[in-house]
């Protein structure tokens, strides 16, 4: 790298109020990248922005926890002929120990999720602008621009179009998003069949449960290797976000990271970042740097889960085999 | 004085002491001290007339029962040792009661002669004798010597009566001596036999054989007969269900059955649940183990179990899924288009509702054997199956080149200057991402 190149890097570092948080970190198929924070939800000029709330972080942490527990107790038994499935077993404390865990923690899933539709409908209805609410460029409603975008994705990718400006939401957010709920339904719906097979089968014959077997793992085998592969590399591994994004754990961005990820709010921020620092989440308001204690759990929470992620990967490739 | 003179008046005196022994024919004073007068005589004539006869185990005792005095008269301590002979020897074991002479009828004289015969066992044990003649332990050699005598098993004076062989401890030992031959014989500890019948139980105390030899006593066609003796009712179920059925006909259809290899395979006793080391129906290994025993010969409707919930929660270590005999039965297996079979579609219902107590018959349309390649049992399991895979490589496909591609672009980006990032975006402010208010514009 050329000094001119390191002067600049040092000139960012420098520049904003997260120079503590710098490590040497390496792209994939790039050259180093300097001493820039990890989470590059971090990196560049500020001020911080406010992205996701209490509730959204405390719901996702949910959904993580819930999501890791059910694969690591599933994938064993879906794949049970496979060299690490009776290991795996064991760590559990057992087929029915495993069994056990697995429907406890679904339970909690349909616990969250059903607060987490009742919090959006109190939103909406308390929401005063329901329009944007519904249409604006924040909103989570897929609409037919999010279809325009991914079109402009693909074309941007082979370089016949600029990068579609996404708002606060884009459509890869869209997709995690009702990917989840599809999967939610589907995997929810046979897990229930499976569960209670005797009671399903007043109204449906037992051929179905086999049916749902097969769609319960196969759905699960889909979430698993869709959240450990194309969500981790659009929110962590992409070579310009590289290793993580943290985002999703202080709920805060710099201001250069809005303006790359998600331009179209930063286009609105731009008049609101004179507003005061909210400490507390605020939409539309800047938010106070992270701390460097909250920085260094996400970036250890977020190496572990997404080694869990990987292994989990590698576990369903080599069960492949068998 | 010959060894059967010795052996004669020994009879003689034995004769006289059962009649005086007789009840109700007491003695009277003039008789009794005429007998003991004569009695005095005898003991009077002492050592001499003992060393004449040789007929009482005192005068063997006299040798015999005093290591010291053997051991100057033999080259080495061992085999002192082993022409030591004390009461406590006899006592309690089998023979407890009889007399040196009965068994040794060599030895009346002193010195004994160089050839003088022992009575074998069999003289009084003929039965055991003939057994034994027949079996492997009397055709075989061991370096030179018969594989195993009587004493080899029962061992010499201390042997056990065959009413204690039955169990505890004489069970255990003779047990033992059977292991010091067939090492790798002995049963693991887990094995429900172990301890609890000695090896005689299952294969003959006299008549042995080896396992491939026609007559053995766990030869496919009489296991269901030795097995039995204990497990009546399996071995009676097991004569009529398929299992049974089928082998006892294959016997009774080939006389040369057991030369044949797919009778050396029929599903007798041992080939579902093993020899050696077979597991208790109650053991929580068991439910495992049975499966691969009947994979052995099932395998296709053994690999559609194992895509069963109840196959792959039994194959790692379930101990309340259902295995292959929960459904259909251990002794009393039949072909599902049979009325018996428990599989049967008139007997299904009853079967499940072993484990799921509401099971309906819209419930048991489950298929335990799904096999997702093969439309025609279930064209729903198949769909799914196709439909759920296409699904998975489709997403996988399309969103792995969304993935892919972006990484390409980002790398040509980086190697033409204009890598997104925020540490970068300042120095080349003004490429084309819309973070300017011409983004919103495109709305």
């Amino acid at each position: 790298m050329s000094d001119k190149a390191t002067q600049e890097k040092a000139s960012v570092l420098h520049g904003p109020q997260n120079a503590e948080s710098g490590f040497e970190i390496m792209g994939p198929g790039f050259e180093p990248l300097g001493a820039v924070p990890l989470d590059s939800a971090q990196r560049g000029r500020g001020p911080y922005i406010w992205r996701f709330n209490l509730f959204h972080r405390v719901i996702h942490a949910f959904a993580i926890i819930s999501f890791y527990v059910l694969i690591l107790t599933g994938i064993p038994l879906r794949f049970a002929c496979a060299p690490f499935a009776g290991p795996l077993m064991q760590f559990w404390g057992g087929v029915e120990r495993a069994g056990l865990i697995h429907r406890w923690m679904a339970g909690f899933m349909v616990a969250y999720t059903v607060v987490h539709i009742g919090w959006i409908a109190a939103k909406f209805f308390k929401a005063e602008n329901k329009r944007r609410w519904l249409w604006g460029s924040d909103t989570m409603v897929p609409h037919p621009q999010d279809a325009k975008d991914f079109v402009a994705q693909w074309k941007w990718y082979f370089g016949i179009g600029p990068k579609p400006a996404f708002g606060r939401y884009g459509y890869l957010e869209k997709m995690d998003y009702f990917g989840e709920v599809w999967g939610f339904i589907l995997i929810g719906g046979t897990g229930f069949m499976l569960w209670f097979p005797e009671f399903f089968s007043r109204w449906l014959p037992g051929w179905t449960m086999n049916v749902a077997t097969i769609f319960h793992g196969y759905e699960a085998m889909i979430a698993a290797a869709f959240l450990f592969t194309i969500h981790f590399f659009n929110v962590h591994l992409r070579p310009d976000k590289f290793p993580l994004d943290a985002v999703m754990y202080t709920g805060r961005g710099t201001m250069d990271y809005m303006v790359e990820e998600h331009p179209k709010m930063a286009g609105e921020l731009q008049s609101t970042s004179q507003k005061p620092v909210s400490r507390t989440f605020k939409i539309d308001h800047p938010a106070p740097p992270p701390t460097r204690r909250s920085t260094v759990i996400a970036t250890v929470l977020g190496f572990l889960l997404w080694g869990i992620g990987i292994a989990t990967i590698i576990m369903i490739l080599w069960a492949l085999l068998c | 004085m010959s060894p059967e003179g010795g052996s004669a008046v020994a009879s003689g005196a034995r004769g006289a002491a059962a009649r005086y022994a007789m009840p109700g024919r007491l003695l009277d004073p003039k008789s009794f001290v005429l007998i003991l007068i004569a009695l005095l005589m005898v003991l009077d004539a002492g050592e001499s007339a003992a060393q004449r006869q040789g007929n009482r185990d005192a005068d063997c005792a006299v040798c015999h029962g005093e290591l010291e005095l053997l051991r100057q008269n033999v080259r080495t301590l061992s085999r002192a040792r082993d022409l030591l002979v004390l009461p406590a020897h006899i006592r309690d074991s089998a023979h407890d009661g009889m007399r040196c002479a009965e068994c040794h009828t060599g030895y009346a004289s002193y010195p004994h002669p160089q050839a003088a015969a022992t009575a074998t066992c069999g003289s009084c044990h003929d039965d055991a004798q003939h057994d034994w003649t027949r079996g492997q332990h009397s055709h075989e050699t061991v370096s030179g010597e018969t594989a195993a005598t009587c004493a080899s098993c029962h061992g010499v004076h201390e042997m056990a009566p065959v009413a204690q062989l039955a169990e505890g401890a004489p069970m255990r030992q003779l047990n033992a001596r059977c292991v010091a031959c067939h090492q790798a014989d002995a049963l693991p500890p887990n094995d429900p036999h172990t301890d609890q019948v000695g090896c005689w139980t299952c294969h003959k105390p006299h008549d042995v054989h080896r396992a491939d030899d026609p007559a053995a006593a766990i030869g496919p066609l009489q296991q269901a007969r030795t097995c039995g003796a204990c497990h009546d009712t399996a071995a009676v179920n097991w004569r009529r269900d398929v299992h049974g059925a089928t082998t006892l006909r294959a016997f009774a259809e080939h006389p040369d059955a057991l030369t044949l290899p797919v009778i050396r395979e029929a599903p007798v006793c041992t080939a579902c649940h093993g020899g050696h080391g077979m597991l208790a129906s109650e053991a929580p290994e068991f439910l495992n183990a049975s499966v691969s025993m009947c994979q052995s010969c099932h395998e296709d409707a053994t690999r559609t179990f194992f895509g069963s919930y109840h196959g792959k929660a039994t194959a790692l270590g379930s101990r309340v899924s259902a295995g292959c005999h929960h459904c259909h039965g251990s002794h009393g297996v039949f072909p599902q288009d049979d009325e018996r079979s428990m599989v049967h579609q008139a007997n299904l219902v009853e079967t499940c509702q072993q484990c799921h107590e509401h099971a309906r018959p819209a419930f048991v349309t489950y298929d335990s054997h799904p096999d997702p390649f093969n439309p025609e049992r279930n064209i729903w399991i198949f769909g799914a199956f196709w439909f759920m895979n296409t699904l998975l490589v489709g997403v996988m496909a399309v969103f792995g080149t969304h993935t892919l591609l972006w990484w390409v672009r980002l790398y040509i980006d980086k190697r033409r200057g204009i890598l997104h990032g925020p540490h970068h975006h300042q120095h080349h402010g003004g490429h084309h991402h819309p973070s300017d208010p011409s983004g919103e514009a495109e709305q």
